[in-house]
């Protein structure tokens, strides 16, 4: 097993407000980490500033990924060493097809460590097989990035993506939040069948619900931007039965 | 109130051009001539004084300290052609024709050309000669516009494109209007008539290269006929020298069940201006505008859009779209008017606009003039920055920031290119809007 990442005492301001009060964690290849917290308690900036957020700052500690302190890198050198992040409200982009994007992506990736381009017949191929993993429309690829897609087709496209990027570690805020129980099995699924020994997941959820397909190694509490409480799957359950106040 | 900023400025300047141009002009061009000298004379330029508002944003005073001393003639210089985009293929044109410095040079024309020289007798066929007589300076209204005015009493060689009934082109004419006059304060008029006869379809290119660095004044008239159930496709590209001032009147009349289709393409020029008025003539014409403008430095372009739904069951749709950068303006002044009678009308229109600068500004202002019941008109307007959250969303996937800003710019630009059918041309404006969006993200 490796390190994927290790949180070294991380503190995090957004604007003037400080968010993330010390934050240590550790995740190696292969395993799920929850992290759950009732709101505002800094779960989706802790994946903001590990995907290099521009509003979010970090004022002390460290977040090496594969070795490398993410904090001084460009969101786009975090991907093009193997991060991701799925968003909770992915951005609509007028204009530009999600194919295209995909591609963009994928080649920007390439470029940066000397390969060629992909092979856009192969590429159109494959993220056609790609989005059979979430059972998505093909024909959503085809359009511009989010543009009037439904809350469950955004959910979708994000975890088609994390399955064409094959990333080291992804960052999935709220995969779950929107989904009525039929997509939340089929978004669910479609995470597990990208798990690999060799990559991580962090996974932030408000509910228990989504452990209930894709069951975490770890879960930890995160409150007011320090985790108070770390433990296993069955800490999920009784935070479900008790909520956060009794940690 | 009338303002003459010079009384008289252009008599002299008239007197000296006449002593050539009386040789060449037939009688009814020396009384239109005369007509257009009192007028722009007793105009005078435009000003922003209080209550011309269509002069409201757009301020041309320079204009009168450094042109107006040398106006074209008919003597002209050829001048090496450089371009840096992505040139027409001369196979994939029905021709080309070219002006220098307004003046259209292309004496000869092919055998199966539809062109003819304005005021070459030599070259004017009796039927074309016609269509002169019946349309030139007919169309656009001179009284109160100064520049068309200027244009219609000092037009040289002016291009006649003349298409007659029943008759298809699938390849487009080319206008090329270049500018290489390297005298300070050039006054070029290029002057165009466009007669597409009933049935026809054509596609016409109407391109503005520059190739030299002085201040100029490159003051053009169209004028365009449409008949009967024919099509006229319409591509404008703008890339005049960063000091000139770059001025456009067209009018359009669509007969009809005929359609107007343009694309406005603009990226040089200091000052440019563009008049459009298109008229449907007739019941049951259509036109479709659109337009794509990407300024920066001190750019300043002003577009005036007037729709004139004379008959009932006319629609239009217009789309403008702007990226700004630096200390540049835009002024879009869309108008749509529905007269009387005209019921059915269904007209829609919309200007919007990318500021990339905190220092650029946009102005855009619709007006509707209805007179009329039972109609559909809807418009829009738009003006905002780059969508930061978009940026993060393209670099949290692993794309540089640059790129991602130039994918998102050049995809507001898209809307108005991907609406363009005919490949050829797509790719050509696609280059053309490409050339100058590296610039600005370049400089940025």
């Amino acid at each position: 097993m490796n390190n994927i990442l290790d949180i070294h005492s991380l503190h995090a301001t957004i604007g003037e407000k400080k968010i993330l009060n010390g934050i240590d964690l550790k995740i190696q290849s292969g395993e799920v980490h929850a992290i759950m917290g009732p709101n505002g308690s800094g779960k989706s900036t802790l994946a903001n500033v590990l995907a290099g957020h521009p509003s979010c700052k970090v004022i002390d500690g460290n977040a090496l990924f594969l070795g490398q302190d993410l904090v001084s890198l460009e969101p786009e050198v975090r991907a093009q060493l193997g991060l991701f992040l799925s968003f909770q409200n992915p951005a609509e982009i007028p204009g530009v097809r999600l194919d295209h994007f995909m591609r963009a992506g994928i080649n920007a990736i390439r470029r940066s460590k000397n390969q060629d381009d992909v092979d856009i017949l192969g590429f159109d191929r494959a993220i056609t097989k790609k989005a059979e993993v979430v059972s998505m429309d093909p024909q959503l690829i085809k359009r511009s990035v989010n543009e009037g897609f439904s809350g469950g087709e955004k959910k979708r496209s994000e975890i088609m993506q994390m399955a064409v990027f094959e990333p080291t570690l992804a960052i999935l805020d709220e995969p779950d939040s929107g989904l009525d129980v039929d997509a939340l099995k089929i978004v669910a699924e479609g995470i597990n069948t990208l798990r690999t020994k060799d990559n991580s997941l962090l996974l932030i959820t408000h509910y228990n619900r989504i452990l209930n397909y894709i069951e975490p190694d770890f879960v930890h509490i995160l409150i007011n931007g320090k985790i108070v409480h770390s433990g296993d799957k069955t800490l999920a359950q009784e935070v479900e039965n008790k909520g956060y106040d009794w940690l | 109130m009338k303002e003459t900023t010079i009384p008289n400025q252009f008599e002299k300047t008239f007197s000296e051009f006449e002593k050539i141009s009386s040789k060449i002009d037939p009688e009814w061009v020396k009384s239109i001539r005369k007509e257009s000298l009192l007028i722009a004379n007793s105009l005078g330029l435009p000003t922003a004084r209080r209550g011309n508002e269509e002069w409201k944003y757009t301020d041309i005073k320079a204009l009168n300290k450094t042109l107006f001393s040398d106006f074209s003639t008919y003597n002209i210089d050829d001048k090496p052609i450089e371009i840096n985009y992505k040139n027409l293929e001369d196979d994939s044109l029905h021709e080309k024709i070219v002006f220098k410095d307004g003046i259209c040079i292309s004496k000869t024309f092919q055998k199966d050309s539809y062109v003819s020289n304005i005021l070459n007798d030599n070259d004017i066929s009796p039927e074309n000669s016609n269509q002169l007589r019946n349309y030139l300076a007919k169309l656009t209204i001179l009284d109160e516009n100064f520049f068309a005015a200027l244009n219609t009493t000092f037009f040289s060689f002016g291009a006649l494109i003349y298409i007659p009934d029943n008759t298809n082109i699938t390849k487009p004419i080319h206008l090329s209007i270049e500018s290489s006059s390297q005298s300070e304060g050039n006054v070029a008029n290029p002057r165009i008539l466009v007669v597409l006869g009933k049935n026809s379809n054509a596609t016409l290119i109407e391109e503005y290269l520059s190739f030299t660095n002085t201040k100029y004044l490159n003051n053009a008239v169209i004028e365009i006929i449409i008949g009967e159930n024919s099509n006229l496709n319409h591509y404008r590209m703008q890339n005049e020298s960063i000091e000139s001032y770059a001025i456009t009147n067209t009018t359009v009349w669509i007969e009809s069940y005929a359609h107007y289709e343009s694309t406005v393409t603009d990226i040089g020029g200091s000052l440019v201006r563009n008049n459009l008025n298109v008229i449907t003539k007739q019941e049951g014409a259509s036109a479709k505008l659109n337009g794509i403008y990407i300024v920066d430095e001190k750019q300043h372009i002003d577009n005036q859009v007037i729709i004139d739904h004379a008959m009932p069951n006319t629609n239009s749709r217009e789309l403008y779209k702007g990226i700004l950068s630096g200390h540049s303006r835009s002024v879009f002044h869309g108008s749509i008017i529905v007269r009387e009678g005209a019921y059915k009308v269904d007209a829609n229109q919309a200007d919007k606009n990318l500021l990339l600068s905190d220092n650029a500004e946009a102005d855009t202002k619709p007006a509707f003039w209805v007179y009329c019941d039972d109609v559909k008109c809807g418009h829009g307007a738009a003006c905002g920055k780059i969508d930061e959250s978009a940026i993060f969303y393209l670099q949290s996937r692993g794309i540089p920031e640059i790129q991602a800003r130039s994918m998102l710019i050049y995809a507001f630009a898209n809307e108005i290119i991907k609406d363009i059918k005919d490949e050829f041309i797509r790719e050509y404006i696609e280059s053309f809007v490409q050339y100058k969006l590296e610039k600005l993200i370049e400089i940025r």
